[in-house]
């Protein structure tokens, strides 16, 4: 190592200069480099440069870190830039290994003596280049921080100028190493409090379908690789295999359409939607029952859920012995909805029936733990890699759904509150009293007054505006016959502040305004379930 | 996609249904319009019988096996048939020797305990509640099927009474677990019509007793003299420990009324199952315990059956051998499983080769040579066995080596005789490597019940064995044996049909003639064996031999010839027998020996799957622009935003805030545009910015990553790529 870096040749032509990621890439590559170690490169050429060069240049903002980012496509694009890469394994990439290694050790020894004459020459050759490269880019950032209109960007700003002093982030990706270094907890992310202007679910999903796949031709390809297996498929379930794919992307027509070849021969098909949030285990079993004895079937089995499975064995063994099965298509069989260890047991015990094929998609990458070995040698599974690369549509959306849609469509910044959510609410009122209750059904409904007459979109918040003064819902818990006195109105809006179901304020009489924190949407259907629970 | 869009279409709402009845669309039916009605009302047996009746049957077969044509499509259907056929009768055939060891398996634990229940009465335990553990052993997967055993032992073969079986699952409360013990002792017995009597009490109260009240089964008992109750509980290890006790008292209190007989399922040890009880309860059981025989044995037998047997005309290759048995050894521990494994290895062989067809009929020259076509021989010609054959040939019999190249009714013939060859060598192994066994259970037991045929197996194949330890150690434990242990040993082979079992039989009795002869106490001893001695020096040893060979009398000489020939033509014949199975001509067809289908169909890697397609999509799209870079090729904003995404996942700290991460994504995708001035209403950033939810959603549904409950705005990160 010593003498290598003697020999640092003379720094490279400037328009021969690699990009920043390029060398990360050479440095991660290279062996026994320290770079797995520490942080990335780039984050070391922040951290190296002189600090007060970074503050004196106040356009050096996030856009100066999306360049860099942007040099590896723009070089990736060409096909030379793999040879120029490959020259370029020179002087710059030493003198940054060199300033990694440096970075390094003050991490560990937290010493703060000079650069000796070895760094400081690495010091300069990068500097040079660097002024070199990063120049135009700053003057061109300066131009348009000027035009730009100071708005929503400007905090984002100031958020990326703090992020930069802190210590470098990592450059190792893979392994334990990269978990003790992301997780040591110095690197805070960001403060920025900057954040994306929302979407709303409408031009989301129009914006979505707009789009075309990048490489539709290249997934359509690999489905047909998939479906080239389905009689390899029909082969292993009729010999008593139950099947489980896995992968990337959604399954999702892979496996109806192959279905829809099944059911063409006639054999009788049920589906489960696993994603879909309020499935339960039981609708399973009652699907099947009524998949093998048809509609109106009438047969009602135990209470207990332990009892209805041993009927619906029952059931099938006398369906096997007419030869007759059932193809139970299970998609996204670690949905949450199915992530109990009850209900898994008893699909199992399902699928270990001879006269039922389940096939099954999972996609969470930590399906396996559903499964103990002796669920496991129930089910019986042959695994196939079923990569589609295909987008989850359905399944994310459904699995939005419980959390409330705008929470990922505006990145969760919408609902902190909501993240309780509405689906929350509901649980929490189905174990109320009546009399709570009606109580937030007056609320929810006067809340939603307010709001119809100002004419509020479906994804607006309920805030304080739209609130219900304490006073008149006193008088309408009074009139309902829902409190007969103050305290009992308090108690019961206990539970609800407890839950944070509702947010109260004094307003600026001095009268207590109390409304419910969620978007009208949700308010709707809240209101919904109340008076039809 | 055509297709897409009828899905789409079809499915419509049906895809926010949770579950539901898959009924094709008419569309899809049009080859097959009658079935429709079958499909959407399945009550109609009868028509669907109609309709399968009335399909060609031949199209039905080729349905049910779903066999593809292979040799490029030069197969006809026929052979394709012919195939499944093999596949379904030598399967079958394995299949019901696997089942009828399986059922032995377990048949000493059963005699046992279904005696133990039958006997057990109250003069015999007096006051005390009957009761046998059973030690289960740690296979959980298999404790099911035992007890299950148990339960149509006692039941239905033996008929001793009613048995009723717990799980832990049943463990929540004593009101259940009496419940379910009432319900399975008395309801199958009075079947159908008397439930209602069984029901009414289960909707409330009846009119004296309670639906869990134990005199009820008191009741039934009166009907059924004679018949005993045995409650039996399957995982006694994780049922509730309090409901245990309870219900231990209960049935207690009712022994005299009621023969009770408890039987507990223990896949640890007694030990840790009397630590978990009170003495006080512990001193109302009395009882016996019962073995399960363990898990390497019932494998081995099983093992012994289903593969190394002769009858078994496919075998397990080394490569896929020693697959399965490290998954059994480390992980699934299971009979079960390993007969799934060997169905697998069957039914890919005659799937997706097409020269597997030749094992249909090995004993049938005519119609093997009546199946074979020219492609068959085409690619018989293409065997890495093949070649060696020919090459072989060459030398001795150019004329023949010719012959086997250019006309298929030699290479038919030889074909044949290969089959036989193949047969022959599967036999003598298994002649060999049962003998091997029995030397070493008589020479060194330890060793023989420290490693198990099967892990041998592979390391015959390879023809390695007879270099190994294991071999080396019982030949030369053979060569120290004492009079006694040899005559043993030599009445043991003499038994097992071999060779050589004569020559055994007469080394015997001559063995036993210098015995009679020799005055000497001690047996005889060979110059090979040295007395036990801690002196271990070499000169030590060597004045000892020294000393040994000058005291041996001259049937101690005689005994040695004997030894020193009888190993001798052991080792020779190990050493003949435990040849490589590669260089048997066809080996590929009796032999299954591909590891890529097994591991990756029972022993797969979801999440490393999911992160190569997220950080190198090229590698599962096989396109040019996201290849480019090769092995490290990094972000590109070409690949799928998922995978743009994923990347600058792997490289954020464990905090992750979204802006940061958005703003990144927004300078991969965009590549050079992202230069320009974001504008807010820009319906491409607009777009851009849809992408990056449904990414980041995608990562989410994947469970990469969660929203931060501590800080608004950023992610938490799950999962580290390679970790």
């Amino acid at each position: 190592m010593k003498r290598k870096r003697e020999d640092i040749p003379p720094a490279p032509a400037p328009n021969a200069t690699p990009s920043r990621r390029s060398r990360v890439k050479d440095l991660t590559s290279a062996p026994n480099t320290p770079s797995r170690t520490n942080g990335t490169p780039r984050k070391v050429a922040f951290l190296a440069e002189p600090s007060e060069a970074e503050l004196g240049r106040s356009p050096r903002t996030p856009r100066q870190k999306q360049v860099d980012l942007n040099d590896d496509t723009t070089d990736g694009g060409g096909a030379d830039s793999l040879i120029v890469r490959n020259a370029n394994r020179s002087a710059k990439r030493k003198s940054v290994r060199n300033m990694i290694q440096r970075s390094i050790r003050e991490d560990l020894l937290d010493e703060e003596d000079g650069f000796d004459d070895e760094d400081n020459l690495a010091q300069r050759i990068f500097d040079d280049e660097d002024a070199g490269s990063s120049e135009s880019d700053s003057d061109e950032e300066r131009a348009k921080a000027v035009s730009s209109t100071p708005g929503k960007k400007a905090p984002g700003r100031r958020g990326r100028k703090k992020k930069e002093k802190t210590p470098p982030p990592v450059v190792t990706v893979e392994g334990p190493t990269a978990y003790f270094e992301q997780s040591r907890g110095r690197g805070k992310p960001s403060s920025t409090t900057a954040t994306l202007p929302p979407l709303s679910p409408k031009t989301y999903f129009r914006l979505l379908e707009k789009h075309g796949d990048k490489h539709g031709t290249d997934i359509e390809h690999l489905a047909s690789l998939h479906k080239a297996n389905y009689d390899q498929w029909a082969f292993e379930l009729s010999q008593g295999f139950n099947i489980l794919l896995y992968g990337y992307g959604s399954k999702r027509n892979l496996l109806m359409e192959y279905v829809k070849k099944e059911a063409a021969m006639g054999s009788t098909v049920v589906v489960v939607n696993g994603y879909v949030g309020g499935l339960t285990i039981r609708e399973i079993l009652n699907m099947v029952t009524t998949a093998v004895l048809g509609m109106n079937h009438g047969v009602r089995f135990g209470v207990n859920i332990n009892e209805m499975i041993e009927g619906v064995l029952q059931l099938l063994d006398e369906y096997k012995d007419g030869g007759k099965f059932i193809t139970l298509l299970v998609h996204s069989i670690d949905a949450a909805a199915l992530r109990t260890s009850q209900a898994q047991a008893l699909l199992a015990q399902l699928a270990a029936h001879p006269a039922v094929r389940l096939i099954a998609s999972s996609d969470n990458i930590l399906a396996a733990m559903l499964w103990d070995s002796s669920t496991l040698t129930l089910f019986n599974f042959v695994f196939h890699d079923a990569t589609t690369f295909i987008h989850y549509d359905l399944e994310i959306s459904a699995a939005d759904e419980s959390e409330g849609i705008v929470d990922v469509i505006t990145g969760g910044t919408a609902g902190r509150s909501g993240k309780s959510g509405a689906k929350g609410v509901k649980y929490v009122l189905a174990s109320l009293t009546g009399n709570a209750k009606s109580l937030y059904r007056i609320l929810v409904a006067t809340q939603l007054g307010s709001m119809e007459d100002e004419g509020v979109g479906k994804d607006k918040m309920g805030t304080e505006a739209y609130g219900v003064a304490y006073r008149t819902l006193y008088q309408k818990g009074l009139e309902e016959f829902i409190c007969s006195s103050e305290l009992v109105l308090k108690t019961l809006l206990k539970e609800f502040y407890d839950h944070r179901m509702v947010m109260s304020r004094k307003d600026l009489q001095g009268s207590e305004v109390i409304w419910a924190p969620f978007r009208k949407e949700e308010l709707e259907s809240i209101l919904e379930d109340i008076m039809l629970g | 996609m055509d297709n897409d869009s009828v899905l789409n279409d079809e499915a419509g709402s049906l895809e926010h249904q949770a579950c539901y009845i898959y009924t094709p669309t008419s569309d899809a039916l049009q080859s097959t319009p009658k079935k429709r009605k079958a499909v959407s009302t399945s009550r109609t047996p009868t028509s669907k019988r109609e309709k399968v009746d009335s399909q060609n049957c031949d199209g039905d077969e080729t349905r049910k096996h779903g066999f593809p044509t292979l040799l490029r499509d030069l197969e006809d259907k026929d052979t394709v048939k012919a195939r499944y056929h093999a596949f379904d009768r030598l399967w079958r055939d394995v299949e019901r020797r696997t089942n009828d060891v399986l059922a032995q398996v377990n048949e000493e634990t059963l005699e046992a305990v279904s005696t133990f229940v039958g006997e057990s009465s109250p003069e015999r335990y007096g006051e005390k509640l009957p009761t046998g553990l059973i030690l289960t052993g740690p296979n959980i997967a298999a404790h099911g099927i035992l007890f299950e055993q148990i339960n149509t032992r006692i039941q239905n073969v033996d008929r001793h009474g009613r048995v009723a079986i717990l799980t832990s699952k049943d463990s929540s409360n004593l009101k259940n677990v009496l419940k379910k013990v009432i319900r399975l002792v008395t309801e199958i017995q009075s079947g159908e019509d008397e439930e209602d009597e069984i029901l009414e009490p289960q909707g409330g109260r009846s009119t004296s007793r309670y639906n869990y009240d134990p005199e009820i089964i008191q009741d039934w008992c009166l009907n059924h003299p004679g018949s005993k109750v045995v409650v039996a509980i399957q995982d006694t290890e994780a049922f509730d420990p309090a409901v245990l006790v309870e219900l231990i008292s209960i049935l207690y209190q009712y022994v005299h009324k009621i023969p009770f007989i408890l039987l507990l399922g223990i896949a640890t040890s007694e030990e840790i199952f009397y630590e978990k009880l009170p003495h006080s309860t512990i001193r109302l059981l009395r009882g016996d315990r019962f073995d399960v025989q363990r898990f390497e044995e019932s494998m081995e037998q099983v093992f012994e059956e289903a593969v190394l047997s002769s009858q078994s005309l496919l075998k397990l290759g080394p490569r896929v051998a020693d697959l399965i048995f490290e998954r059994q050894k480390d992980h699934t521990r299971s009979v079960g499983s390993f007969v799934m494994a060997l169905k697998y290895a069957y039914m890919t062989h005659f799937y997706a080769n097409a020269l597997s067809v030749i094992l249909g009929f090995v004993d049938d020259e005519q119609s093997l040579n009546k199946v074979l076509s020219d492609a068959h021989c085409e690619a018989i010609r293409n065997l890495p066995s093949f070649k060696n054959l020919v090459e072989s040939t060459i030398p001795t019999f150019p004329w023949r080596a010719r012959d086997l190249l250019t006309s298929n009714t030699s290479l038919k013939s030889a074909v044949l005789s290969a089959s036989k060859e193949c047969q022959r060598y599967s036999s003598n192994l298994a002649e060999a490597v049962n003998l091997f066994r029995k030397l070493q259970s008589v020479v060194s037991p330890q060793q023989a019940s420290e490693i198990p045929t099967y892990e041998l197996y592979s390391r015959i194949l390879w023809g390695e064995f007879t270099t190994r330890p294991a071999f080396r150690d019982a030949i030369l434990t053979t060569k120290k044996a004492g009079s006694e242990k040899f005559l043993l040993l030599l009445n043991t082979l003499a038994e097992l049909p071999s060779e050589f079992s004569s020559s055994f039989a007469e080394s015997a009795s001559k063995v036993e003639a210098l015995q009679a002869g020799k005055t000497k106490k001690g047996g005889l001893i060979t110059e090979f064996a040295l007395p036990d001695s801690h002196r271990t020096t070499v000169k030590s040893g060597r004045v000892r031999l020294d000393e040994l060979k000058s005291g041996m009398t001259s049937q101690d000489n005689d005994y040695n010839k004997i030894v020193t020939s009888t190993v001798q033509t052991l080792e020779n014949y190990f050493k003949e027998r435990f040849k490589p199975y590669t260089n048997l001509f066809l080996h590929e067809i009796f032999f299954y020996d591909l590891k890529s289908p097994h591991s990756q169909v029972f022993a797969p890697k979801p999440r490393p799957s999911i992160e190569r397609a997220l950080s190198r999509p090229g590698d599962y799209l096989g396109c040019d622009c996201c290849n480019a870079g090769g092995e490290d090729a990094g972000i590109e904003g070409s690949q799928p935003y998922s995978a743009i995404l994923y990347q600058l996942y792997l490289e954020s700290p464990a905090l992750i805030g979204i802006y940061d991460l958005w703003s990144a994504f927004r300078v991969v995708s965009l590549g050079d545009k992202a230069d320009e001035e974001a504008d807010e209403d820009d319906e491409e950033e607009k777009e851009l910015q849809a992408q990056f939810y449904r990414a980041l959603s995608e990562l989410r549904y994947l469970g990469f990553l969660k929203y931060s409950k501590k800080k608004t705005d950023h992610l938490v990160k799950l999962a580290w790529k390679g970790l």
